[in-house]
Order: structure tokens, then C-alpha cells, then sequence
């Protein structure tokens, strides 16, 4: 379903999802498990920082799936649609994400 | 609403087209489509940030000739980076711009594509790597983005010329829209209706590639493949370079320049100045290509058999690397300790380029974000990470005497790195920003790129090294002649003899050292220094200063005062380390 958030905008993003059914866990990237995908709700921190990572491909209405984490607080590595992303641990915490939900 | 009128070009005409501009995202393959285009080669490789500067060539459109740049790759027209600055700011001075975009990626890649289109300079779009879509699911309707995006499209597959011609003749049709300038927001809202409408993905399975890829960036896995992969590069360099040297150069100067060297040496009657500049010291009537220091001599056994090998397997190792991906994956597992050196992993590109030159090294540090970690990285790779031609000749002289002294300088060089890159971190005012980077897909390397890529490198070390160690050996000889080295070894003594335990005619090593290292290096060679006192040398050589092309770099990037504050730390640390040694050994 999160196909349809494909390409709106943050505001828009927020609207929809009240409308299908209940959030999910809310989360950061960096504290979202390894193999997990969620769709980016918000980014904290400036302007640039969103800026730099809408440029990249990370920004709220986006499906991202972790692929892993280093030790000690090292980088998240994301897939973004085609694209792998390495992404900083503080940069990384500072991406709130909703965690969908894993089908069992 | 904008408003183009007043002082911009409407170039629209063919004949208009002076300056073509090639953008795009990093690692989209823009400058394979410069090589085919222009028929200039430049360097590519499978990650972001591989072009620096611009280069430019020439092609013919028409009848006419026009200009092509290669502009660096760039995300945005909102610059982050010096090599993303340097790309906006050469959108101002071009015709045309032909925008390359990676057809797997199109959704990312449209954010610059319409931000070119709202500007005044036609455009022409080129969906590179057009091969990639098919089996990855990727369905595109081309027609229908050109109608969208109001200027042509044209799929391409550069590295084999798929689309080339019509790219060329597409050129005459470029269009400039005008698209309303528009936000952020606004931008990615109008790209999300374009792909909706113009592509569809079908699922599809991981390939085994990608899930080498993954495997890469995990912790434990991820370590283990890159202690293999450093390795492996590493004895596979040794193995290349030695093999060379053992089977082919040596053979070579041995048996078929030695006899030749020694005529002529009987012609010149064995002795006086043209003797010594040309053949110089002959003992005994044996041959020493390592100590004679004639032109002749040392002069060409220094770059050819013993540098020149390893060039070639260095940058054969490396260029592989560069072109199935790795390197950006080696950046994600160095981060957090890069970041305690003041940097984050990206850094380790610059560093790797380093082990090969200096020069590129410093150059490619403009992918890194903030002045400080421009700063801190070109510093840490001018006194910490030796070129390959000093490498060879470390492995030649020093590796002589057994392997643990290599391995003494390298380690000597590995704890500088880390002390150094400390020791800056907390002085130098500033933080380093977080690593951000996109890790390119994993591509087999395909040999005709990376024999092409190896030949470049080789030949601007045979054009550009050569001339310097010449001059270098014949600036050693006539100075020797005229007696002042003699003059500047007793003036130094008490610090290269006293400090550093060498004895006082190994100053004008580390003098030498400024033109060539590897030259300088083997002006030890006849001293008949101990082992020990071989890597005290080689390492006082590696930190002291770098050599002149670096000088000149660092100079270009960091500006004079920067630059002196990096030959300050490289004097200080180099005389620290170099006495530290003296000590121990």
C-alpha cells in the first residue's frame, strides 16, 4: 500500500496514512532492525541535512529496507528502490521511520 | 513563473553550439560517454566522485567543432561538495547540456534533470546504462518521458557506444522548456507523476551479485571479505611487480643493456666528468645499476626495472578494484575509525589513490565535504601514505635485507596515520560531517577499461616521472662535481647524523628527495647504511616533504597557508619519528 505514497510529499505522506489504517512503530533508521523495511516519516535536524539526503533519495514517503549496520555506531547501509545507500549514524538517527509490518 | 529574457542564450541552432556540458549524478557513466563522444581518454571507474575537475575534448557536430567538459557528477544544482561546486558553477558558461542519467535510477536522477530544465540552456537527456534495465525488471516507455520532460531522450549504453550517433544528432533538437521553477517538495511530487506514468518494475530475485554486495557491508562478513580483499591486492601486487622485475626488466638491463654500459664506459676511457654523468662509478668492472648513478645507469634502472613494474601491477590491482565497486563498501567499514582520524570513510579513496600517487590523491580529496577534512586528509596522505615509486624502491633496497624491516616502515607509517589523523582531529577546529554516500552495484570489470585505464596511468608516469629522475640524476652528479653537497652534509650534520643516526652525506637524499623519492631513496643505496638504518631513512624520506608535483597540488588545493601549516607538522613529525627510531633501532 505504501505504493501509493510513492512520490507526494511529506504533508501529503501524513494525510494518508491516517487514513489507511493504524501507524506503525515509530522508529529511527538507526534503531530499526537489520532486514527491516519502514517508509521514512520525517527528517529531523536542517535543511541541509534533508536536502542532502532528498538529493540521495531518502525522504518521507519512502519505502527503505535496512541491510545492515556497522559496530560502535558506524553507518547504516539502506536500499532505496535500485539504490544502496551508506548513510551515517548520527545522520541516520535523525531519519524517523514507520516500521511495516513484517507479514507472518 | 520565470522569466528568461534579458542577458540569457538562446542558443537553439547547431551552429550556435560552442560548449557542451556533460552533468549528471556521480557514477552514471558521464565520462565514458566523454571517451566516446571526443575520443579523449580520461579515467572512470565504478564509484561516485571519480572526476574531480573537468576535462575537456572536442567534437564534431556538423560541420562544426564544439567543446565538450566533463563536468564532475553532481546530485543536485544546490552544491554540497568543491566537486559539485565546480559543476554548478560551469553550468553558466555552457550551450548545451547533455544530461546522463542512469536508466536503473531514473527516479533519484530526474531531481538534477529537472532542475537543469529550469534553467535557460537546452538539454538533451541521455539514458545511460540503458543495458541494466531489462534484467533488472526495469520497464521504460521512452517516448512518453521525452514528452514529458519536453526534450529529447535518448537510451544509451556508453561503454559499448549503444546510442552514440543518435546522441550526437539529437543535439540539433535540444530544447530548453520552459519549467517552472519549482521547490523541492514541488520537484519530487512532479517526479513521482512522471515515473508513475513512464516506468514499471517487475519483481525479480537477488542476484548473486548483490548478495555479495549486502555481504560486504555487513560487520563480521563484511570484515573478513575486506582483511581477504587487501590481502590478496596486496601480494597480488608483489607477486605482479616482482615477477616483472625478476623475469623481465632485470633480464633485460642485465644481459642485454649491462654489455652496452660497459663499451661505452671503455670508450669514455673509464673516468672523468662525461664518464661520471653518463656511466658514473664502475667497480671493480661489475655492473651496479642500483649505485653507479650514472644517466645511463641508475638513471633508467631506477624508473624502468625497478619503479615501472610496480606501477604496473599497482595500478592494475587498483584499477580492478575501482571497477567492480569495492572501494565505496571499504569506506563503509573504515567509517568509524575514519571518523577518529577527523574524516569519515570516504576518505579511504583518496588514500588508496594515494599508494599510487600522491597527486590524484590530493585531487580527489575535493570529494570530501568540509575544508577541515580536505585539510586533514591531504595532510595524513602527504606524510603517511608513500607513492608507489617509493614503495618499489622500499620493497627493492630495503626489502633486501629481510621482510620484517618492510614491514617496520609500513608499520611506522600505519601508527603516524593513526597518531597523526588523532592529533589533528582534536586540534584542527571543526567537526568532520557523516558519511553519505550511494555504494555503486557491483559490475564485472571489463578488461578493455581497465587495460585502457592501466596504460593511461603508465604513461603519464613514463612522461611525467621519467624527465624529473633524469634531471634528478643529473642535477645529483653535477652537484657532487662542483662540491656542495659536501658543503650543505656538513652544515646538516648534527641533525641527520646526530638526530637520526645516517651519516651526514644522507641529507642530500632527503634533499633530492624534494624532486624525486624514489631517486632519493637510492642515493642511499651506496652509503652501505645498516638495515636499520635503511628504514630509518626510507621513513624520514616518506614523512619529511613531499615531492615537488605534490608541493605544487597541495599548494592548488589548500592555498600557501595551509600548505605551510602541512610542511610545518610534515618537518616536525618527520624529524619526531625519524629520532623516535633512531632510539630503538
Amino acid at each position: 500500500m505504501y505504493r501509493f505514497l510513492h512520490g507526494f510529499t511529506h504533508r501529503f505522506g501524513r494525510r494518508f496514512r491516517h487514513r489507511f489504517g493504524p501507524a506503525g512503530k515509530q522508529v529511527t533508521l538507526a534503531q530499526m532492525p537489520t532486514g527491516q523495511s519502514g517508509v521514512v516519516v520525517e527528517i529531523l535536524g536542517g535543511r541541509m541535512i534533508a536536502n542532502r539526503l532528498s538529493s540521495l533519495g531518502i525522504r518521507p514517503g519512502l519505502r527503505v529496507t535496512k541491510v545492515s549496520s556497522m559496530l560502535m555506531r558506524g553507518p547504516v547501509a539502506v536500499q532505496v528502490g535500485s539504490v544502496q545507500l551508506a548513510i551515517g549514524f548520527g545522520m541516520a538517527n535523525r531519519i524517523i521511520v514507520e516500521l511495516e509490518r513484517v507479514p507472518e | 513563473m520565470t522569466c528568461h529574457s534579458a542577458g540569457s542564450n538562446s542558443l537553439g541552432k547547431k551552429s550556435d553550439i560552442k560548449r557542451i556540458l556533460l552533468m549528471g549524478n556521480p557514477n552514471v557513466g558521464k565520462s565514458v560517454v566523454f571517451s566516446r563522444l571526443t575520443g579523449v581518454r580520461v579515467i572512470t571507474s565504478n564509484y561516485p566522485g571519480t572526476t574531480v575537475s573537468y576535462t575537456r575534448g572536442f567534437m564534431k557536430l556538423g560541420e562544426e567543432t564544439a567543446e565538450v567538459i566533463d563536468v564532475p557528477g553532481t546530485y543536485t544544482l544546490e552544491p554540497t561538495t568543491e566537486a559539485e561546486k565546480i559543476a554548478s558553477q560551469m553550468l553558466d558558461t555552457g550551450d548545451l547540456v547533455i544530461n546522463v542519467v542512469d536508466a536503473t535510477n531514473l527516479e533519484r536522477n530526474l531531481y538534477l534533470t529537472l532542475q537543469l530544465l529550469e534553467r535557460s540552456i537546452p538539454v538533451v537527456v541521455a539514458l545511460n546504462i540503458w543495458d541494466d534495465t531489462e534484467h533488472r525488471g526495469i520497464h521504460m516507455d521512452v517516448k512518453r518521458l521525452q514528452g514529458l520532460l519536453g526534450v529529447p531522450v535518448i537510451p544509451t549504453v556508453a561503454v559499448t557506444g549503444q546510442g552514440m550517433k543518435e546522441l550526437v544528432s539529437s543535439a540539433s533538437r535540444a530544447a530548453s522548456p520552459d519549467m517552472p521553477v519549482r521547490s523541492r517538495d514541488e520537484r519530487w511530487a512532479a517526479i513521482g507523476a512522471i515515473i508513475d506514468q513512464v516506468q514499471s518494475i517487475t519483481h525479480r530475485h537477488h542476484t548473486w551479485l548483490e548478495r555479495v554486495e549486502d555481504a560486504c557491508v555487513k560487520p563480521l562478513t563484511g570484515t573478513i571479505i575486506a582483511l581477504t580483499v587487501l590481502a590478496v591486492a596486496f601480494l597480488a601486487v608483489r607477486f605482479i611487480g616482482e615477477s616483472l622485475i625478476g623475469y623481465v626488466f632485470d633480464p633485460i638491463f642485465n644481459n642485454l643493456w649491462a654489455p652496452v654500459v660497459l663499451r661505452l664506459s671503455d670508450l669514455l676511457g673509464g673516468a672523468g666528468l662525461l664518464h661520471g654523468i653518463l656511466v658514473g662509478k664502475i667497480i671493480g668492472g661489475e655492473m651496479n645499476f642500483v649505485e653507479s648513478f650514472g644517466l645511463l645507469t641508475t638513471g633508467l634502472y631506477v624508473p624502468f626495472a625497478m619503479v615501472l613494474p610496480y606501477i604496473l601491477s599497482f595500478y592494475l590491482v587498483l584499477g580492478l578494484l575501482e571497477d567492480v565497486g569495492y572501494l565505496p563498501r571499504l569506506a563503509v567499514l573504515m567509517d568509524t575509525i575514519m571518523h577518529r582520524l577527523g574524516l569519515h570513510g570516504y576518505a579511504i579513496i583518496p588514500t588508496m589513490l594515494g599508494l599510487g600517487c600522491n597527486v590524484p590523491a590530493i585531487l580527489a580529496t575535493r570529494i570530501l565535504e568540509s575544508k577541515r577534512e580536505r585539510f586533514i586528509a591531504a595532510t595524513l596522505i602527504s606524510i603517511a601514505v608513500p607513492c608507489a615509486a617509493l614503495q618499489a624502491m622500499i620493497f627493492g633496497l630495503v626489502g633486501y635485507h629481510g621482510g620484517q624491516y618492510v614491514a617496520m616502515v609500513y608499520g611506522t607509517l600505519f601508527v603516524v596515520w593513526v597518531i597523526l589523523g588523532f592529533i589533528l582531529n582534536r586540534v584542527v577546529k571543526g567537526f568532520s560531517p557523516e558519511l553519505l554516500v550511494e555504494m555503486p552495484p557491483y559490475r564485472l570489470p571489463q578488461w578493455r577499461t581497465v587495460l585502457q585505464k592501466l596504460w593511461m596511468r603508465v604513461y603519464s608516469f613514463l612522461v611525467e616521472a621519467i624527465p624529473i629522475i633524469l634531471a634528478a640524476v643529473l642535477v645529483i652528479n653535477i652537484l657532487y662535481a662542483l662540491g656542495v653537497f659536501h658543503a650543505i652534509a656538513n652544515f646538516t650534520a648534527p641533525v641527520v647524523t646526530g638526530l637520526l643516526g645516517l651519516p651526514k652525506e644522507a641529507v642530500v637524499a632527503l634533499v633530492i628527495g624534494f624532486l624525486r623519492k624514489d631517486v632519493a631513496l637510492g642515493m642511499l643505496a651506496p652509503l652501505g647504511l645498516t638495515a636499520g638504518q635503511l628504514v630509518i631513512g626510507s621513513v624520514v624520506l616518506a614523512m619529511f616533504f613531499p615531492c615537488i608535483a605534490t608541493f605544487v597540488v597541495l599548494i592548488r588545493e589548500l592555498g600557501v597557508v595551509d600548505m605551510l601549516k602541512a610542511a610545518g607538522i610534515m618537518i616536525t613529525a618527520a624529524l619526531l619519528v625519524g629520532g623516535a627510531l633512531n632510539l630503538i633501532l
